[in-house]
């Protein structure tokens, strides 16, 4: 009786949204900080510090790296439209943006062409430059801050947050879309640890149905390319409505880092990095909208790869497609890939 | 010899006219048509008459009186209410309404239909000089039968043999008739039947008699019997109960006013509320005071308190609130039950350990009556109730239930894919059996043990997939508690209660083809505790309630786990699971005292002080809470109350876990303060409302603060005792006793309960916040053995945080939300009308019953929570209930 009370409830309580794998309008699709020139790229930095006594604003200054930041966004449904952006360096408030009342900064701000009809890519992109007197400044009165507000944060690393700020050009501020990435600053505490290098991929298989790959698929070396690339636009890779498509990443070596943290103990703690892929398209379904990961409580841990269903396109002669997967490690690595399949009656 | 002098009161009835109806009175006109003319065709005839107690003062006084008296009888001839049309003081008017009020008439009859009148009559007090009275006759043989001085069920001459005997039982359950007036029509002579139900006439002679039978509860019997010469004959009289149900119908108990405010539900209230699934804990929540709990749940929300602060105690012992699969039906069988009391705030000292309220089930003591039982049947489970007798001093009850949604559950689930398995066997069952060992002088003795088992076992395994599921839980709770009861002599009781438990949850976690689980969780928790409780009157103005409390628990944890708490940064790293062992034990004494002291026929003062010590997990602690209650009667309706005390809960003892908690956890403390007054301006109406303040402090709040060792390293400080709850308002209860064919209750409630975490964190509304609640209970019998009921409910909505924008974070590739204000908003008003109609097959020995209760028969939308979309731009109302019809099956016998 009540079983079926509340079996009519949970019935009662499905709603009917968007699928979030399914890229209808502007979003962002991916952020990524590369800090420092080194190869492969990393996303946080570690820096040699006595947390025992607080830290010397000339030594953070020293150590403190040039950090390249990256947006993906994707904008397809609406009217052609320039977008304009802007990243503000600072920390969280407690609903995930920018507390403007602690110390923070614009690091960069501009506009960009829509980036689903530009022929080439087109990504917010900007440069955090503690050398810059006014960064650099702002950047150690956060760490500082935080060292003396919260030493365990501290010790555990400090996450600055990079929120980006985007809209149409031609609609109110009030629209702006909001995304927020963390910036991990940390001591070298364990002597181990080591800054995180982005994860990447070395390509990604495909196979149509089960069977053989996508002709002419273009990320096979796990580079990205745009449907409005004109590349692209002469050679298409093509599947048929209904197709399922098996997309499967290859990781490069090492992506898995094994990393040292401290406990809260004192001690030193050795993890293995899982890594986790998002998958979006702008049209047709996914099977898995989030695959790889940890182990659930069951310890199942899925397999990496996602089959995505070629959409029925009616009367037209053909439908680009772009897809994305965005590879994640569990700090704040990322690496996205953006490629375009078309499906033809 | 000279005589004595006594006192007599006596009656003379005259019926002057019957004013419930415009006519004038006048015999039947035989060759009238039978048309209804509103005619009394017969004047009811006193049965029974109660001669009244002379008011000692005007006695000695040498005072006499003569009290007219209005008597509103009903169509079976029972009074329903005595009103005195010309007061004449000295005690003699409340004398002569107690007399009337137990008349018992042969109704009038309306038409040549029993009907309802109302009649006046003259009692007159006064004082004859009697002579000392003769020995006593040698006893008549034949139709002269003496006044019995026997026992209340015989009558007649006691010194002659037997010659009519016989049982009243109920029809339907068998159920033995106590305190049924059973009268020979033609000789006058009336007993009242014991507690097996038995009345003996002594010396009758042969004849033909009729039989009258009379209990305000059920439809008047007359029988004809004839009695042959030198014979004896045994006869069963099977009476129908009013309205056709044969369950009991008592709104609310007399209190030995201990506490300021109690609400009692006795067991058949507890079965035919709409709504409730005849689940005890849900019908207590629509009495005032109660929030109402989202989804159905049986959360118990008094006073603006959390849940987990309102204790439930079985016997005086505390269990934890347990219901089947998510929050299904109580596992507390309502056959085992004797009534529910509700103390929504400044309750009794011998409820301890909560500050928020407390609600005590007591349980129902088995008979030597009979073999009686009950089943039950509806679409998910089906569920039974015995009792018998095994010896003449031995009775035993069980009661048992097994849900059935395993067996059908294959037919509606798809099946599973070629190769793969997919089973899906949620089953649950309770029982509970009581033993009661009569001792006679030595007092009773019983033992009372229930139990409980939710399990739920999903397999789902896809050959194609690299993902599959093998889950089991499995929750179980147990409980065993002794009782024993004697007199202490006069007015005092002493009661002695051990009890004993063991509740246990398993969940265990694995991929379908693993070999062992993956993950795991096991919690065993086994407490041991006694009461000890003197009671009753030890002196005509003071009633006193004192007693021990001691209870024992520990509680094991074997954890299978992934372990963060030594992580710094923690979010997304994937840990593997690790083995981990804790226990957490508690030991508290407590000893309490409330003492009700008469100050004056009016004035009663009721001073309670509670003394606990605990010992937490090695920690010690203690808490000193006194409290007073004072009531004072302005008249015989109307009772002013005011109460103030201090209330105390110790923590959880996980909070002070060395690990995950914190060793300097204290208790909690409230303080609980009102005013209010109870109006009872009749027999079948009352009123009882209540202004209340609790202020609950030292609350034991979770913190995400970390400090620094003398060794430089860090902890979690896990818990602190911070928090804040205060909660204001006002409730009021009008109610409709039982009568024989209605009852009901209104109950409204305004609170505002807000709170705060932490020292320096703003005020906030709680979660259940409900400014306003009202439940309305209305439950008709219109004859032929119908029933039908229906409960109103409407309440405020529950704060919510608005949800204004969306972060997407780049980090996990989901959305955070951006919320406004916390709980500025409020979930729409809620309203839901339940109803429920039973029709019962009477037969002698048993009956049936067949019910349909629909939740929510209006289809009305409620939205119990907001769910949005992944990046918070739309929303959409989780709704509660729809209309749901439950159709069921009862047999009693």
């Amino acid at each position: 009786m009540r079983a079926l009370a509340m079996l009519a409830l949970f019935a009662g309580a499905c709603g009917t949204f968007e699928e979030p794998s399914i890229v209808l309008d502007l979003r962002v699709i991916a952020m990524r900080t590369d800090v420092g020139d080194s190869t492969p790229t990393k996303a946080d930095q570690v820096l040699d510090v006595d947390l025992t006594e607080e830290p010397q604003v000339g030594d953070l200054l020293a150590q403190l790296k040039e950090t390249d930041v990256t947006a993906w966004v994707a904008d397809p449904g609406g009217p052609e439209s320039r977008l304009v952006w802007s990243m503000t360096l600072c920390l969280p408030d407690d609903e995930g943006r920018c507390d403007r009342t602690m110390p923070h900064i614009e690091f960069g701000a501009g506009e960009i062409d829509d980036p689903d009809t530009s022929t080439s890519f087109q990504r917010p992109f900007a440069k955090i430059l503690p050398t810059d007197s006014q960064t650099g400044q702002t950047i150690v009165a956060m760490l500082l801050r935080e060292i003396r507000e919260n030493p365990v944060n501290a010790l555990g690393g400090v996450d600055l947050m990079i929120e980006l700020r985007i809209g149409r050009s031609a609609d109110p501020r009030e629209n702006d879309l909001y995304a927020a990435k963390k910036l991990r600053i940390a001591p070298r505490i364990p002597l181990e640890r080591a800054p995180n290098t982005n994860p990447n991929i070395s390509g990604i298989e495909t196979a149509v149905n089960g069977l053989a790959a996508v002709p002419g698929f273009a990320s096979g070396g796990g580079q990205s390319i745009r449907c409005s690339d004109p590349n692209y636009q002469f050679a298409k890779a093509t599947v048929s409505p209904g197709d399922a498509v098996t997309l499967f990443p290859n990781e490069a070596s090492e992506t898995r880092e094994n990393y040292a943290v401290p406990g809260l103990d004192g001690n030193t703690i050795v993890l293995e990095e899982s890594v986790s892929y998002q998958w979006l398209g702008t049209y047709g379904s996914w099977s898995d909208e989030t695959t790889g990961g940890g182990h659930d409580l069951l310890g199942n841990q899925s397999l990496l790869g996602s089959d995505w269903t070629a959409p029925f396109i009616g009367g037209r002669d053909f439908l680009d497609v772009s897809l994305w997967m965005i590879q994640r490690d569990e700090r704040f690595g990322v690496t996205p890939i953006e490629t375009c399949i078309t499906v033809v009656p | 010899m000279l005589g004595r002098y006594v006192a007599i009161a006596f009656c003379v009835i005259a019926i002057c006219a019957p004013l419930a109806f415009a006519q004038e009175a006048r015999p039947p006109d035989p060759q009238a048509p039978p048309t209804p003319t509103g005619v009394v065709t017969k004047q009811p005839k006193l049965l029974q008459a109660v001669a009244p107690e002379y008011p000692p003062d005007a006695l000695k006084a040498g005072k006499t009186a003569d009290v007219k008296v209005r008597i509103r009888i009903d169509a079976t001839g029972v009074v329903l209410g005595v009103d005195v049309t010309q007061k004449v003081g000295d005690g003699f008017d409340e004398a002569a309404i107690a007399a009337a009020m137990q008349y018992v008439f042969d109704p009038a009859e309306i038409d040549g239909k029993p009907a309802p009148i109302t009649v006046e009559t003259v009692i007159h007090f006064v004082i004859e000089e009697t002579p000392e009275p003769d020995p006593l006759p040698i006893p008549p043989v034949g139709n002269n039968p003496q006044v019995n001085t026997g026992p209340p069920n015989h009558a007649g001459n006691d010194k002659l043999p037997v010659t009519i005997e016989g049982v009243v039982v109920e029809r339907g359950t068998r159920r033995k008739m106590p305190g049924v007036i059973v009268s020979i029509v033609e000789l006058g002579l009336d007993a009242v039947t014991a507690e097996d139900g038995s009345f003996y006439f002594h010396g009758v002679t042969e004849g033909k008699y009729r039989i009258l039978a009379v209990e305000d509860k059920s439809e008047r019997l007359l029988r004809e019997v004839t009695l042959q010469k030198r014979e004896k004959i045994e006869v069963r009289l099977w009476m129908r109960p009013k309205g056709g149900n044969p369950y009991e119908t008592v709104v609310e108990g007399e209190r030995e006013v201990l506490e300021v405010t109690r609400r009692t539900l006795q067991r058949q209230q507890l079965t035919s509320i709409p709504g409730t699934f005849g689940d005890p804990i849900r019908v207590i929540q629509t009495m005032p005071g109660m929030q109402r709990a989202p989804f159905g749940l049986g959360l118990l929300l008094v006073r603006g308190s959390n849940p987990d602060d309102t204790g439930i105690f079985v016997n005086g012992h505390e269990v934890p609130s347990l219901f089947h699969f998510l929050g299904g039906p109580s596992i507390f069988n309502v056959e085992m039950l004797e009534s529910l009391d509700l103390y929504p705030g400044g309750f009794p000292a011998r409820f301890g350990r909560k500050h928020g309220g407390a609600v005590a089930l007591e349980l129902r003591p088995t008979k030597s009556d009979g073999v009686h039982g009950s089943a039950k049947v509806d679409f998910i489970d089906a569920g039974g109730y015995v009792r018998a007798p095994l010896t003449k001093n031995l009775s035993f009850a069980f009661a048992g239930r097994r849900s059935y949604i395993d067996a059908f559950l294959g037919f509606v689930l798809p099946d599973p894919p070629a190769g793969g398995q997919r089973i899906v066997t949620p089953v649950y069952y309770d029982f509970a059996t009581r033993f009661d060992y009569n001792l006679h002088e030595e007092g009773r003795a019983s033992l009372f043990a229930i139990g409980s088992s939710d399990t739920l076992r999903v397999v789902d395994q896809d050959p194609d997939s690299a993902v599959s599921t093998d889950l089991s839980t499995a929750i179980k709770f147990f409980r065993v508690i002794g009782g024993y009861e004697r007199s202490l002599g006069g007015d005092m009781k002493l009661s002695l209660s051990p009890a004993w438990g063991r509740d246990t949850i398993t969940f265990t976690g694995a991929q379908a083809e693993a070999a062992g689980p993956f993950t795991s969780i096991s919690i065993v928790n086994s407490s041991l505790s006694y009461r000890a409780r003197i009671a009753g009157r030890p002196h005509p103005k003071v009633a006193l309630d004192t007693g021990l409390d001691i209870l024992s628990r520990i509680t094991k944890y074997d954890a299978l786990i992934p372990v963060n708490d030594n992580l710094i940064n923690a979010q997304g790293v994937d840990i593997p699971p690790s083995r981990l062992f804790r226990g957490a034990s508690t030991l508290g004494i407590g000893a309490y005292a409330d003492v009700g002291i008469d100050v004056n026929k009016r004035l009663k003062l009721i001073p309670s002080l509670r003394l606990d010590t605990y010992i937490l997990d090695g920690a010690q602690r203690a808490s000193i809470d006194p409290r007073m209650v004072a009531r004072w009667a302005y008249d015989k309706e109307l009772t002013l109350k005011a109460y103030v005390g201090e209330f105390s809960q110790p923590p959880q003892p996980e909070a002070l876990d060395k690990r995950f908690g914190n060793p300097d956890v204290g208790i909690e403390h409230a303080t609980h303060m009102g005013v209010g007054y109870e109006w009872k301006p009749d027999r079948l109406w009352s009123v009882d409302s209540e202004i209340y303040y609790v202020r609950r402090r030292n609350l034991v709040v979770f913190s995400q603060d970390v400090v620094m060792n003398d060794d430089g390293t860090f902890s979690a400080v896990n818990f602190l005792n911070e928090g804040r709850r205060d909660s204001f308002g006002f409730e009021i209860l009008v109610k409709r006793e039982i009568s024989e064919h209605a009852f009901g209750w209104l109950s409204y409630t305004f609170s505002n309960a807000h709170q705060k975490q932490h020292p320096d964190s703003e005020w906030l509304k709680t979660g259940f916040d409900q400014p306003h609640v009202l439940n309305a209970v209305a439950s008709w019998k219109p004859g032929r053995n119908w029933e039908l009921g229906a409960r109103f409910q409407l309440a405020s909505g529950r704060p919510d945080t608005p949800i204004i924008g969306a972060t997407y974070d780049a980090d996990d590739g989901g959305y955070d939300p951006v919320r406004g204000a916390l709980r500025s908003v409020r979930t729409p008003l809620f309203t839901q009308l339940d109803v429920r109609a039973e029709k019962m097959w009477l037969y002698d020995t048993w009956s049936l019953g067949l019910y349909i209760d629909i939740i929510n028969v209006t289809n009305a939308t409620n939205v119990e929570a907001t769910q949005y979309d992944y990046r918070y731009r739309e929303s959409a109302p989780v709704t509660g209930f729809p209309i749901l019809p439950t159709l069921g099956l009862r047999g009693t016998w």
